[in-house]
Protein backbone atom coordinates (compact mmCIF):
# COMPACT_ATOMS: atom_id res chain seq x y z
CA UNK A 1 0.00 0.00 0.00
CA UNK A 2 2.78 1.92 0.71
CA UNK A 3 4.55 1.84 -2.59
CA UNK A 4 1.71 2.53 -4.48
CA UNK A 5 0.76 5.49 -2.25
CA UNK A 6 4.56 6.79 -2.92
CA UNK A 7 4.37 5.79 -6.73
CA UNK A 8 1.78 8.00 -7.02
CA UNK A 9 3.18 10.83 -5.39
CA UNK A 10 6.23 9.91 -7.16
CA UNK A 11 4.67 10.46 -10.12
CA UNK A 12 2.86 13.77 -9.42
CA UNK A 13 5.79 15.54 -8.37
CA UNK A 14 7.35 14.52 -11.27
CA UNK A 15 4.53 15.44 -13.59
CA UNK A 16 4.29 18.86 -11.62
CA UNK A 17 7.86 19.67 -12.10
CA UNK A 18 7.41 20.24 -15.58
CA UNK A 19 5.44 23.03 -14.87
CA UNK A 20 6.84 24.19 -11.62
CA UNK A 21 10.01 23.61 -9.77
CA UNK A 22 8.81 24.71 -6.37
CA UNK A 23 5.92 22.80 -6.46
CA UNK A 24 8.35 19.02 -6.96
CA UNK A 25 10.62 20.61 -4.18
CA UNK A 26 7.30 19.99 -2.18
CA UNK A 27 7.56 16.26 -2.39
CA UNK A 28 7.93 14.25 -0.54
CA UNK A 29 6.05 16.74 1.84
CA UNK A 30 3.16 16.57 -0.34
CA UNK A 31 3.10 12.88 0.82
CA UNK A 32 3.13 12.78 4.51
CA UNK A 33 -0.76 14.13 3.66
CA UNK A 34 0.28 16.62 6.40
CA UNK A 35 -0.07 20.43 6.17
CA UNK A 36 3.22 22.36 5.90
CA UNK A 37 3.70 24.23 9.16
CA UNK A 38 3.55 28.09 9.00
CA UNK A 39 7.11 29.63 9.29
CA UNK A 40 6.06 31.31 12.14
CA UNK A 41 3.36 32.03 14.73
CA UNK A 42 2.52 27.83 14.59
CA UNK A 43 1.00 26.19 17.52
CA UNK A 44 0.89 22.64 15.91
CA UNK A 45 3.51 19.83 16.55
CA UNK A 46 6.31 19.86 13.53
CA UNK A 47 6.75 16.41 12.14
CA UNK A 48 10.23 16.37 10.71
CA UNK A 49 10.89 14.32 7.53
CA UNK A 50 13.77 12.29 6.81
CA UNK A 51 14.13 10.74 2.93
CA UNK A 52 17.02 9.56 0.62
CA UNK A 53 18.95 6.28 -0.44
CA UNK A 54 20.62 4.48 2.27
CA UNK A 55 23.36 2.06 1.57
CA UNK A 56 26.63 0.45 3.34
CA UNK A 57 28.24 2.60 1.85
CA UNK A 58 28.61 6.21 3.94
CA UNK A 59 28.78 9.16 1.11
CA UNK A 60 27.76 12.48 0.25
CA UNK A 61 24.44 11.38 -0.99
CA UNK A 62 23.44 9.54 2.12
CA UNK A 63 20.53 11.76 3.86
CA UNK A 64 21.91 13.20 6.95
CA UNK A 65 20.20 11.18 9.85
CA UNK A 66 17.62 12.95 12.28
CA UNK A 67 19.20 14.58 15.60
CA UNK A 68 18.96 12.61 18.97
CA UNK A 69 15.80 12.98 20.02
CA UNK A 70 13.54 12.59 22.74
CA UNK A 71 10.89 9.61 22.91
CA UNK A 72 7.71 9.88 21.33
CA UNK A 73 8.99 11.82 18.78
CA UNK A 74 7.15 11.96 14.72
CA UNK A 75 9.12 11.95 12.11
CA UNK A 76 7.75 11.10 8.41
CA UNK A 77 10.49 8.63 6.78
CA UNK A 78 10.70 7.61 3.00
CA UNK A 79 13.63 5.52 2.66
CA UNK A 80 14.91 3.00 -0.07
CA UNK A 81 17.40 1.23 2.43
CA UNK A 82 19.98 -1.81 0.95
CA UNK A 83 18.99 -5.33 1.63
CA UNK A 84 22.52 -5.75 3.05
CA UNK A 85 21.16 -3.55 6.21
CA UNK A 86 18.69 -6.01 7.23
CA UNK A 87 18.94 -7.41 11.07
CA UNK A 88 18.33 -10.53 9.44
CA UNK A 89 19.87 -11.21 6.40
CA UNK A 90 17.77 -14.16 5.67
CA UNK A 91 14.71 -12.18 5.37
CA UNK A 92 14.46 -10.74 2.82
CA UNK A 93 12.39 -7.38 1.77
CA UNK A 94 9.28 -8.66 -0.41
CA UNK A 95 6.52 -6.69 -2.39
CA UNK A 96 4.30 -8.12 0.39
CA UNK A 97 5.32 -5.26 2.71
CA UNK A 98 5.90 -7.23 5.97
CA UNK A 99 7.65 -6.17 9.23
CA UNK A 100 11.53 -6.29 9.35
CA UNK A 101 14.25 -4.21 11.39
CA UNK A 102 17.13 -2.59 10.28
CA UNK A 103 20.33 -1.02 11.92
CA UNK A 104 21.31 2.09 9.67
CA UNK A 105 24.84 3.13 10.79
CA UNK A 106 26.52 6.50 10.06
CA UNK A 107 29.72 7.01 11.27
CA UNK A 108 30.86 10.65 12.53
CA UNK A 109 34.54 9.75 10.48
CA UNK A 110 33.99 7.72 7.11
CA UNK A 111 37.21 6.49 7.12
CA UNK A 112 37.36 5.86 10.92
CA UNK A 113 33.78 3.69 11.15
CA UNK A 114 35.38 2.21 14.45
CA UNK A 115 35.05 5.65 16.09
CA UNK A 116 31.30 6.06 16.41
CA UNK A 117 29.00 8.16 15.21
CA UNK A 118 24.61 7.80 14.88
CA UNK A 119 23.19 4.63 14.76
CA UNK A 120 19.32 4.21 13.70
CA UNK A 121 17.44 1.05 14.86
CA UNK A 122 14.65 0.83 12.81
CA UNK A 123 11.28 -1.46 12.66
CA UNK A 124 8.32 -1.00 10.50
CA UNK A 125 6.93 -2.10 7.47
CA UNK A 126 9.13 -2.89 4.60
CA UNK A 127 8.13 -2.78 0.62
CA UNK A 128 10.36 -4.04 -2.21
CA UNK A 129 11.36 -1.53 -5.50
CA UNK A 130 14.21 -1.95 -7.82
CA UNK A 131 16.39 -3.89 -5.63
CA UNK A 132 15.73 -2.01 -2.72
CA UNK A 133 13.69 -2.28 0.61
CA UNK A 134 11.35 0.60 1.11
CA UNK A 135 10.28 2.17 4.14
CA UNK A 136 7.99 4.91 4.26
CA UNK A 137 5.35 6.92 6.70
CA UNK A 138 5.03 7.86 10.27
CA UNK A 139 7.93 6.77 12.63
CA UNK A 140 8.07 7.50 16.55
CA UNK A 141 11.39 7.49 18.61
CA UNK A 142 11.48 5.35 21.66
CA UNK A 143 12.64 6.83 24.48
CA UNK A 144 15.53 4.99 25.24
CA UNK A 145 17.59 6.88 22.86
CA UNK A 146 21.10 5.92 24.36
CA UNK A 147 24.59 6.47 23.88
CA UNK A 148 27.03 3.32 23.51
CA UNK A 149 31.32 3.57 22.91
CA UNK A 150 30.66 6.67 20.94
CA UNK A 151 27.46 5.37 18.89
CA UNK A 152 24.09 7.39 19.71
CA UNK A 153 21.19 4.99 19.40
CA UNK A 154 17.77 5.87 17.99
CA UNK A 155 14.95 3.55 17.57
CA UNK A 156 12.32 4.40 15.58
CA UNK A 157 9.15 2.21 15.27
CA UNK A 158 5.98 2.78 12.58
CA UNK A 159 3.30 4.59 14.25
CA UNK A 160 1.10 1.61 12.76
CA UNK A 161 -2.33 4.44 12.30
CA UNK A 162 -2.05 4.35 16.34
CA UNK A 163 -2.32 8.86 16.20
CA UNK A 164 -4.56 10.37 15.53
CA UNK A 165 -2.74 13.81 13.22
CA UNK A 166 -5.45 15.86 12.65
CA UNK A 167 -5.15 18.64 13.85
CA UNK A 168 -2.58 18.76 15.94
CA UNK A 169 0.31 18.20 13.47
CA UNK A 170 2.17 19.60 10.47
CA UNK A 171 4.90 19.16 8.31
CA UNK A 172 7.97 20.91 8.74
CA UNK A 173 11.50 21.41 6.03
CA UNK A 174 14.61 21.22 8.61
CA UNK A 175 15.42 24.51 6.71
CA UNK A 176 12.63 26.26 7.83
CA UNK A 177 12.00 25.04 11.55
CA UNK A 178 8.74 27.21 12.40
CA UNK A 179 9.06 29.23 15.48
CA UNK A 180 6.27 28.58 18.45
CA UNK A 181 3.69 31.20 18.67
CA UNK A 182 4.18 31.57 22.43
CA UNK A 183 5.32 28.89 24.64
CA UNK A 184 4.34 25.84 25.21
CA UNK A 185 3.09 25.12 28.63
CA UNK A 186 1.24 22.58 30.37
CA UNK A 187 -1.85 23.73 31.99
CA UNK A 188 -1.99 23.50 35.48
CA UNK A 189 -4.33 21.12 37.02
CA UNK A 190 -8.19 22.07 37.82
CA UNK A 191 -8.77 20.60 41.27
CA UNK A 192 -10.19 17.40 42.00
CA UNK A 193 -12.76 17.61 38.75
CA UNK A 194 -10.10 17.55 36.77
CA UNK A 195 -10.17 14.37 34.83
CA UNK A 196 -6.50 14.83 33.11
CA UNK A 197 -3.47 13.34 34.71
CA UNK A 198 -1.27 15.69 36.73
CA UNK A 199 2.17 15.30 35.89
CA UNK A 200 4.17 15.02 39.10
CA UNK A 201 6.98 17.04 39.24
CA UNK A 202 10.33 16.50 40.63
CA UNK A 203 13.07 18.99 41.24
CA UNK A 204 15.65 16.70 43.36
CA UNK A 205 18.38 19.11 45.05
CA UNK A 206 21.95 17.70 44.83
CA UNK A 207 24.46 17.15 47.66
CA UNK A 208 28.13 18.72 47.46
CA UNK A 209 29.09 15.30 46.21
CA UNK A 210 26.51 15.55 43.70
CA UNK A 211 24.09 12.89 45.19
CA UNK A 212 20.40 12.86 45.44
CA UNK A 213 18.47 14.20 48.48
CA UNK A 214 15.14 12.66 47.64
CA UNK A 215 13.95 10.22 45.64
CA UNK A 216 11.94 10.46 42.73
CA UNK A 217 8.03 9.46 42.09
CA UNK A 218 7.90 6.34 40.26
CA UNK A 219 5.34 4.07 38.33
CA UNK A 220 6.03 2.36 34.92
CA UNK A 221 4.92 5.05 32.25
CA UNK A 222 4.80 7.52 34.67
CA UNK A 223 5.27 11.52 33.28
CA UNK A 224 7.34 13.78 34.98
CA UNK A 225 8.73 17.14 35.46
CA UNK A 226 11.83 17.14 36.12
CA UNK A 227 15.01 19.95 37.13
CA UNK A 228 18.11 19.29 37.77
CA UNK A 229 21.41 21.41 37.55
CA UNK A 230 24.64 19.67 38.20
CA UNK A 231 28.08 21.18 38.39
CA UNK A 232 30.87 20.98 35.64
CA UNK A 233 33.63 19.67 36.76
CA UNK A 234 37.60 21.04 36.06
CA UNK A 235 37.77 19.27 32.88
CA UNK A 236 34.09 21.07 31.72
CA UNK A 237 32.29 17.84 32.26
CA UNK A 238 28.54 17.62 34.04
CA UNK A 239 28.62 15.91 37.34
CA UNK A 240 26.78 12.51 36.44
CA UNK A 241 27.33 12.08 33.35
CA UNK A 242 28.51 8.71 32.30
CA UNK A 243 28.27 6.85 29.18
CA UNK A 244 25.50 9.19 27.41
CA UNK A 245 23.30 9.08 30.36
CA UNK A 246 22.86 10.97 33.47
CA UNK A 247 23.26 9.03 36.75
CA UNK A 248 22.95 10.12 40.07
CA UNK A 249 22.86 8.05 43.68
CA UNK A 250 20.29 8.19 46.00
CA UNK A 251 22.35 7.20 49.23
CA UNK A 252 21.44 4.40 51.37
CA UNK A 253 19.42 5.83 54.91
CA UNK A 254 18.88 9.23 52.66
CA UNK A 255 15.15 8.37 51.87
CA UNK A 256 12.31 6.26 53.78
CA UNK A 257 10.96 5.71 50.35
CA UNK A 258 13.81 3.34 49.00
CA UNK A 259 15.69 3.29 52.16
CA UNK A 260 18.76 0.62 50.66
CA UNK A 261 19.11 3.60 48.42
CA UNK A 262 18.69 4.24 44.34
CA UNK A 263 20.82 4.98 40.95
CA UNK A 264 18.73 7.02 39.21
CA UNK A 265 19.40 7.31 35.50
CA UNK A 266 18.23 10.10 33.53
CA UNK A 267 18.32 10.54 29.15
CA UNK A 268 17.62 13.44 26.63
CA UNK A 269 16.69 17.03 27.70
CA UNK A 270 20.02 18.29 29.23
CA UNK A 271 21.21 21.41 28.61
CA UNK A 272 25.22 22.35 28.81
CA UNK A 273 25.51 26.43 30.27
CA UNK A 274 28.96 27.97 31.46
CA UNK A 275 28.98 27.27 34.28
CA UNK A 276 26.87 24.03 35.15
CA UNK A 277 24.62 21.21 33.36
CA UNK A 278 20.68 21.40 33.30
CA UNK A 279 18.29 18.53 32.95
CA UNK A 280 15.11 20.23 32.71
CA UNK A 281 11.65 18.46 30.69
CA UNK A 282 9.39 15.95 30.68
CA UNK A 283 10.73 12.33 31.32
CA UNK A 284 9.19 8.81 31.45
CA UNK A 285 9.60 6.79 34.54
CA UNK A 286 10.52 3.17 33.34
CA UNK A 287 11.68 0.25 36.01
CA UNK A 288 15.07 -1.33 35.64
CA UNK A 289 15.47 -4.62 36.82
CA UNK A 290 19.56 -5.25 36.45
CA UNK A 291 21.22 -5.02 40.34
CA UNK A 292 24.58 -5.88 39.47
CA UNK A 293 25.72 -2.86 41.00
CA UNK A 294 23.85 -3.80 44.13
CA UNK A 295 21.42 -0.66 44.27
CA UNK A 296 17.80 -0.60 42.91
CA UNK A 297 17.75 1.50 39.47
CA UNK A 298 15.05 3.15 37.97
CA UNK A 299 15.22 5.25 34.26
CA UNK A 300 13.87 8.32 33.20
CA UNK A 301 14.10 8.70 29.87
CA UNK A 302 13.08 12.41 28.07
CA UNK A 303 9.29 12.80 26.38
CA UNK A 304 8.88 14.94 23.75
CA UNK A 305 6.88 17.58 25.42
CA UNK A 306 5.30 18.94 22.13
CA UNK A 307 3.15 15.87 22.06
CA UNK A 308 2.59 15.41 25.64
CA UNK A 309 0.98 18.87 26.12
CA UNK A 310 -1.13 18.33 22.41
CA UNK A 311 -2.63 14.95 23.88
CA UNK A 312 -4.37 17.02 26.02
CA UNK A 313 -4.03 13.99 28.64
CA UNK A 314 -2.10 15.91 31.36
CA UNK A 315 -1.95 18.83 33.52
CA UNK A 316 0.61 20.67 36.10
CA UNK A 317 0.24 19.03 39.35
CA UNK A 318 1.50 21.31 42.11
CA UNK A 319 4.88 22.51 42.11
CA UNK A 320 7.66 22.27 45.15
CA UNK A 321 9.50 25.80 45.05
CA UNK A 322 12.97 25.65 44.77
CA UNK A 323 15.69 28.18 44.77
CA UNK A 324 16.70 29.68 41.43
CA UNK A 325 15.32 26.38 39.32
CA UNK A 326 12.89 27.30 36.34
CA UNK A 327 9.37 27.00 36.51
CA UNK A 328 8.37 23.25 35.43
CA UNK A 329 6.52 22.75 32.89
CA UNK A 330 6.75 25.94 31.12
CA UNK A 331 9.55 26.04 27.92
CA UNK B 1 -1.79 -33.94 48.44
CA UNK B 2 -1.26 -33.16 45.19
CA UNK B 3 -2.44 -29.26 45.63
CA UNK B 4 0.05 -28.94 48.14
CA UNK B 5 3.36 -30.20 46.04
CA UNK B 6 2.28 -27.72 43.49
CA UNK B 7 1.99 -24.72 45.96
CA UNK B 8 5.35 -26.08 47.28
CA UNK B 9 6.69 -25.76 43.65
CA UNK B 10 5.18 -22.63 42.83
CA UNK B 11 6.96 -21.15 46.09
CA UNK B 12 10.25 -22.42 44.93
CA UNK B 13 10.06 -21.48 41.74
CA UNK B 14 9.36 -17.69 43.16
CA UNK B 15 11.95 -17.63 45.62
CA UNK B 16 15.07 -18.89 43.19
CA UNK B 17 13.93 -15.36 41.17
CA UNK B 18 14.22 -13.06 44.36
CA UNK B 19 14.62 -10.20 41.97
CA UNK B 20 11.03 -10.60 40.78
CA UNK B 21 8.84 -10.02 43.54
CA UNK B 22 11.64 -7.40 45.03
CA UNK B 23 11.15 -5.22 41.53
CA UNK B 24 7.57 -5.70 40.74
CA UNK B 25 6.58 -3.14 38.19
CA UNK B 26 3.47 -0.81 38.35
CA UNK B 27 1.90 0.65 35.70
CA UNK B 28 1.04 4.60 35.98
CA UNK B 29 -2.08 4.01 34.26
CA UNK B 30 -5.61 5.86 35.61
CA UNK B 31 -7.44 3.92 37.07
CA UNK B 32 -10.61 2.51 34.72
CA UNK B 33 -13.49 3.88 36.30
CA UNK B 34 -16.36 1.32 37.40
CA UNK B 35 -18.85 2.97 34.73
CA UNK B 36 -18.30 2.67 30.98
CA UNK B 37 -15.62 5.26 29.80
CA UNK B 38 -15.02 4.16 26.13
CA UNK B 39 -11.20 3.48 27.27
CA UNK B 40 -9.73 0.53 26.68
CA UNK B 41 -8.91 -1.69 29.88
CA UNK B 42 -5.80 -3.23 30.55
CA UNK B 43 -5.61 -5.61 33.12
CA UNK B 44 -2.45 -6.71 35.53
CA UNK B 45 -0.58 -10.27 34.76
CA UNK B 46 2.23 -11.22 37.17
CA UNK B 47 4.18 -14.48 36.49
CA UNK B 48 7.28 -16.34 37.32
CA UNK B 49 9.03 -19.10 35.18
CA UNK B 50 12.02 -21.20 36.25
CA UNK B 51 12.87 -24.67 37.13
CA UNK B 52 9.90 -25.30 34.80
CA UNK B 53 7.32 -24.54 36.57
CA UNK B 54 5.19 -21.48 36.00
CA UNK B 55 3.43 -19.21 38.97
CA UNK B 56 0.23 -18.70 37.44
CA UNK B 57 -1.77 -19.28 34.58
CA UNK B 58 -1.14 -17.23 30.88
CA UNK B 59 -3.80 -14.62 30.55
CA UNK B 60 -6.91 -15.54 28.89
CA UNK B 61 -8.25 -14.46 25.47
CA UNK B 62 -10.78 -12.73 27.79
CA UNK B 63 -9.21 -9.38 27.36
CA UNK B 64 -7.34 -7.58 24.92
CA UNK B 65 -4.77 -5.87 26.84
CA UNK B 66 -2.63 -7.19 29.31
CA UNK B 67 -0.05 -5.56 31.63
CA UNK B 68 3.31 -8.46 31.97
CA UNK B 69 4.84 -8.53 34.99
CA UNK B 70 6.45 -11.53 33.60
CA UNK B 71 9.80 -12.71 35.07
CA UNK B 72 11.76 -15.93 33.53
CA UNK B 73 14.58 -17.66 34.00
CA UNK B 74 17.17 -16.57 31.19
CA UNK B 75 17.41 -20.99 30.70
CA UNK B 76 14.06 -21.23 30.19
CA UNK B 77 13.74 -18.58 26.68
CA UNK B 78 14.88 -18.49 24.01
CA UNK B 79 15.90 -16.23 21.62
CA UNK B 80 16.08 -14.99 17.77
CA UNK B 81 17.65 -13.29 14.76
CA UNK B 82 15.34 -10.71 16.09
CA UNK B 83 16.45 -8.71 19.22
CA UNK B 84 12.53 -8.19 20.19
CA UNK B 85 11.50 -11.92 19.43
CA UNK B 86 11.75 -14.01 22.44
CA UNK B 87 9.44 -17.48 23.20
CA UNK B 88 9.15 -19.79 26.77
CA UNK B 89 7.60 -23.29 26.52
CA UNK B 90 5.02 -23.19 29.08
CA UNK B 91 4.76 -25.95 31.05
CA UNK B 92 1.79 -28.26 31.66
CA UNK B 93 -0.07 -28.42 34.15
CA UNK B 94 -0.94 -24.99 35.78
CA UNK B 95 -3.61 -24.25 33.09
CA UNK B 96 -5.94 -26.44 30.82
CA UNK B 97 -3.41 -27.58 28.77
CA UNK B 98 -2.41 -30.81 28.66
CA UNK B 99 1.42 -30.73 27.06
CA UNK B 100 3.84 -28.16 26.63
CA UNK B 101 2.47 -24.65 25.37
CA UNK B 102 4.86 -22.08 23.86
CA UNK B 103 4.50 -17.97 23.98
CA UNK B 104 5.76 -16.04 21.64
CA UNK B 105 6.72 -12.29 23.01
CA UNK B 106 7.58 -10.11 20.88
CA UNK B 107 9.12 -6.54 21.92
CA UNK B 108 12.10 -5.31 23.88
CA UNK B 109 12.66 -7.03 27.21
CA UNK B 110 14.99 -6.79 29.88
CA UNK B 111 18.02 -9.31 30.62
CA UNK B 112 19.46 -9.18 33.76
CA UNK B 113 19.96 -11.04 37.03
CA UNK B 114 19.89 -14.99 34.92
CA UNK B 115 16.60 -13.69 34.36
CA UNK B 116 14.58 -12.11 31.35
CA UNK B 117 11.65 -9.61 32.38
CA UNK B 118 8.80 -8.81 30.11
CA UNK B 119 7.15 -5.95 31.66
CA UNK B 120 4.57 -3.65 29.65
CA UNK B 121 1.48 -3.72 27.69
CA UNK B 122 0.87 -6.71 25.70
CA UNK B 123 -1.67 -7.70 23.37
CA UNK B 124 -1.92 -10.75 21.08
CA UNK B 125 -4.15 -14.27 21.18
CA UNK B 126 -3.45 -17.79 21.88
CA UNK B 127 -4.08 -20.95 19.97
CA UNK B 128 -4.17 -24.71 21.04
CA UNK B 129 -0.76 -25.30 20.96
CA UNK B 130 1.09 -21.28 20.84
CA UNK B 131 0.38 -18.05 21.77
CA UNK B 132 1.27 -14.85 20.44
CA UNK B 133 2.00 -11.36 22.25
CA UNK B 134 3.23 -8.04 21.32
CA UNK B 135 4.60 -5.34 23.73
CA UNK B 136 3.05 -1.96 22.80
CA UNK B 137 5.21 1.42 23.41
CA UNK B 138 4.48 2.61 26.80
CA UNK B 139 4.78 5.82 26.25
CA UNK B 140 2.02 5.77 23.11
CA UNK B 141 -0.26 3.88 25.28
CA UNK B 142 0.20 6.81 28.14
CA UNK B 143 0.27 9.73 25.46
CA UNK B 144 -2.66 8.35 23.54
CA UNK B 145 -4.99 8.35 27.11
CA UNK B 146 -7.18 5.70 25.31
CA UNK B 147 -6.49 2.93 28.43
CA UNK B 148 -6.50 2.61 31.86
CA UNK B 149 -5.48 0.12 34.46
CA UNK B 150 -8.39 -2.47 35.68
CA UNK B 151 -7.51 -4.42 38.45
CA UNK B 152 -10.96 -5.89 39.33
CA UNK B 153 -9.48 -8.88 38.48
Amino acid sequence: MHIVLRTIAVCAALLVDFGSHSAASDWPASETGLPNCRRSGEDRVPIAMWWGYISERFDRATPVPPPPMPGGTITYLSLEISQNLLDDPDTLCTTLGEERTFTLKFPNDAKRPESGGMRIHLRGEAGFHLGSCTVSGFYISAPASNIREGWSDIWLRDVEGRIGFYPHYCVVNDKHRPKPAKPRVLPACIGASDIRTPVSVWRPQLTAGGELTSAPPQGDGMIVSIAIDTKRDANRLCAGWDHGHFGFLLPKGASAVTPDGLLVSLLGNETVLPGKCRLFGFYMNEPVFDRSSGLSRTSFSSVNADRLIASGQFCRGPEIPKNGMPAVGKR
Amino acid sequence: MKRIYLRLALILAAASLPGASLAAAKLALPPCSKFPSGKKHVYPWTATLAGGVMSAPLPSNDHSYYYFDFVAAEDAVKTYASAEKFSVVVPPGVAQWKSDYQLFLYGKAEQANGRYYFTGVYAGGSGSDSAEVHRRDTLEIVLSGEYCLDSSG
